[in-house]
């Protein structure tokens, strides 16, 4: 399959099927969604580029080490904060009406938005330089 | 790790782009490397040194 279509599919998942069948579908709860995004936006970030030479990868990596590093600890202090009582019976849907915590598909969909918008924001860096330093 | 690659790229009248397309990377990469902000791979540098015909030590040198 090729790169763009990947991404073009990743695109659909992540930001229009899994939020339209999350309403969709009657019953349907967060961590179904969550997993249909996750799993969206990852098809959009490790998807070959249309430029993929050295610097795309080493960017991909460093943003993906960034962004993880990020939304785990993130990730650590909010889960500490939405289960401060330790309550293991606690439903994970909710249906006890209790807090939910964060599940590893929440972690994967942070740490992708981070590494998508680092990488982009740094490789736009990298193009702005070289349109002022033509020549 | 410095590098004098901008230099002999403008010394042959190249640009970025031009360069770029010689060793089969992007345009930003030249630039990433011109700039400081990235030390290609050894595979790489080869393919500049090669190019500019000089030994990779002329080309990079370690600060």
């Amino acid at each position: 399959m090729k790169s763009a279509t990947v991404k073009r599919l990743g695109v659909l998942i992540a930001v229009v099927c899994a939020p339209l069948l999350h309403y969709a579908i009657p019953g349907a709860f967060w961590l179904r969604t969550s997993a249909a995004i996750a799993a969206g936006l990852m098809m959009l970030f490790f998807s070959q580029e249309s430029i993929n030479d050295e610097r795309v990868q080493d960017l991909k990596l460093k943003a993906v080490n960034a962004a993880f590093s990020v939304s785990f600890t993130f990730t650590l202090i909010l889960n500490w904060f939405l289960n401060r009582d330790f309550d293991v019976t606690r439903d994970y849907a909710g249906a006890t009406g209790g807090y939910r915590s964060i599940s590893a598909f929440d972690l994967i969909i942070l740490t992708m938005i981070i590494a998508l918008a680092l990488f982009h924001y740094w490789r736009a860096l990298d193009s702005h330089a070289t349109d002022t330093l033509r020549g | 790790m410095t590098n004098r690659l901008r230099e002999l790229r403008v010394s042959r009248g190249w640009s970025q782009g031009e360069l770029a397309l010689e060793l089969g990377v992007s345009r930003q990469t030249i630039n990433a490397i011109e700039t400081g902000k990235y030390d290609p791979s050894l595979p790489l540098a080869f393919k500049i040194a090669r190019l500019f015909k000089r030994r990779i030590e002329d080309i990079f040198q370690d600060t």
